[in-house]
């Protein structure tokens, strides 16, 4: 909704924005699988802001969508950027949601190179009255998450693009900082204005307890379109 | 961009973070996974309940006695307060020793055996750090994951060294706790699964295995979770579960006084309270 409403807006005031749409699929043996898709946009209302938002649904648990997640950034002295943001996750089959507020200071020392840093708060809701509702942010098991990446386009050609990171972060989700998540993107220009875009993505389990082992894995194929 | 000489200043740091412990890093970096653990220890045979008053015992859970390179631990004065307020059997929740070696694990089992009653235990991360500690955790503290009930209680341990749970554990965690309806299911393992609010690691990593499990729990009615691994107390209860760390008994802490939780069972009711070990 959010997205959408944000597409309309920015077509109606001629603002600059692209929109992109994907399809993945998420394993995490012994947990959960997902094939997600997932609607973003992100535009510039203001020069040196940028507001985006997705949602996404599940395919495999037909319904409501299951993700929404919206953030606001504001650049700083060209190579530095601090952003604030929600993300509202649903795991339908548990009845169990989660309020996640962020702010994050994303730094990009070089072109391609980039580090981000912040903090997050992470409101489980497990009642099963509530567990849908985005109102909620207290409870027992409210949590501090640390947030962190480093990213790297390590290729910048206008026919083909690569990128590896790693990091908590993600435009729909923010994993605990337990889980060391690794991705590597690609994406190659099909015309103008639209870009194909493939992720894979991998995470390590364990880093607490310095045992590590491989946990969720996941792809994701779709294109984003300029305007 | 990743030269040689960076690789090597990794490693630096690697052996750095582990200065002062006898860790072996080829067991850190290969060690049996949990889904290997877990079957191992569901095919070992089940354990032997403990000899208790089914209508009235006490029993204490507690992580992390760690017993280090010096021998220090806590289990001696813990003793006292075994015979003095008449507990019946504990369940140690992971990190028995600090680097799994042959010395400790001696050590530690010397210690738990003088207690005189029955010690259950599950593996904590720093029971894996040596080549061949998994076999060794096993032969000498029993499965990884197990249950026994005592009265009207059913106790459940788990294997969560490695900040995971794993497929075939969720499922057996699953039948464990839609057998016992009747039953008050209380469940042990090393990590938390919440740990109050501080931005730190030391949680089950991923998100979604933790609202998994929570789910369960509150869906089949477990009276809750006690875990270790952080080496002090912390009580949380959500939708008629406790979350409890009572990660405490640790040569070093981490916060707060050293101590245990004691679990009471009297008509028809489980009780528990944090003891101090003075």
């Amino acid at each position: 909704m959010l997205t959408m409403t944000a597409v309309f807006l920015s077509l109606f005031l001629s603002l600059p924005m692209n929109v992109r749409a994907t399809l993945g699929l998420r394993h995490e043996p012994g947990v959960e699988t997902r094939l997600p898709l997932t609607l973003a946009g992100e535009l510039t209302p203001a020069p040196r802001t940028r507001l985006a938002a997705g949602i996404a649904a599940d395919l495999l648990r037909p319904g409501l969508p299951d993700r929404f997640a919206f953030e606001a950034g504001r650049e700083i002295g060209g190579r530095a950027e601090v952003a604030v943001g929600v993300k509202v996750r649903h795991w339908p089959d548990w009845r169990v949601g989660e309020n996640l507020a962020f702010a994050v200071a994303r730094l990009e020392p070089r072109p391609g190179l980039e580090f981000e840093a912040g903090i997050a708060r992470r409101v489980p809701v497990l009642d099963t009255h509530r567990w849908r509702s985005p109102l909620v942010w207290t409870g027992p098991l409210a949590e501090w998450n640390v947030v962190y990446g480093v990213g790297w386009r390590f290729l910048d050609h206008p026919r083909l693009g690569l990128a590896v990171r790693t990091g908590n972060r993600g435009m729909m989700d923010l994993r605990t900082p337990g889980l060391i998540g690794i991705r590597f993107d690609a994406a190659s220009r099909l015309g103008p204005g639209l870009t194909a875009i493939a992720s894979l993505a991998g995470e390590i389990k364990g880093l607490s307890a310095a045992l590590a082992e491989l946990g969720a894995v996941g792809v994701e194929l779709g294109v984003r379109r300029g305007f | 961009m990743v030269s040689e000489r960076n690789v090597r200043a990794a490693l630096a740091a690697l052996v750095l973070l582990a200065a002062g412990c006898d860790w072996s890093l080829r067991e850190v970096l290969s060690h049996p996974t949990v889904e290997q653990r877990v079957r191992e220890s569901l095919a070992m045979p089940p354990v032997e309940p403990p000899p208790v008053n089914p209508d009235s015992f006490r029993f204490a859970m507690f992580g992390d006695p760690q017993v280090r390179k010096d021998g220090i631990h806590r289990l001696g004065r813990f003793r006292e307060h075994v015979v003095e307020r008449g507990i019946d059997f504990v369940c140690v929740l992971g990190d028995l020793t600090h680097d799994a070696t042959e010395e400790q694990i001696q050590w530690m089992r010397s210690a738990l055996d003088s207690l005189g009653v029955p010690v259950y235990a599950a593996p904590g991360n720093h029971d894996l750090y040596q080549t061949g500690a998994w076999d060794r955790f096993k032969e000498v503290f029993g499965p990884g994951c197990q249950w026994f009930r005592a009265g009207r209680v059913r106790i459940i341990l788990f294997d969560t060294a490695g900040g995971i749970i794993g497929p075939t554990q969720f499922r057996w965690l699953e039948e464990q706790l839609s057998l016992s309806a009747d039953e008050i299911k209380v469940l042990g393992t090393h990590f938390p699964l919440f740990d109050g609010g501080m931005p730190d690691l030391y949680r089950l990593a991923s998100e979604a295995e933790r609202y998994r499990l929570a789910s369960l729990l509150r869906d089949t009615g477990a009276w809750g979770l006690v875990s270790g691994h952080m080496h002090y107390f912390r009580a949380f209860e959500s939708n008629g579960v406790r979350f409890i760390t009572c990660g405490s008994m640790a040569p070093k802490l981490d916060g707060g006084e050293p101590g245990y939780l004691l679990l009471n069972y009297a008509a028809g009711e489980l009780s528990w309270q944090f003891v101090v070990l003075d």
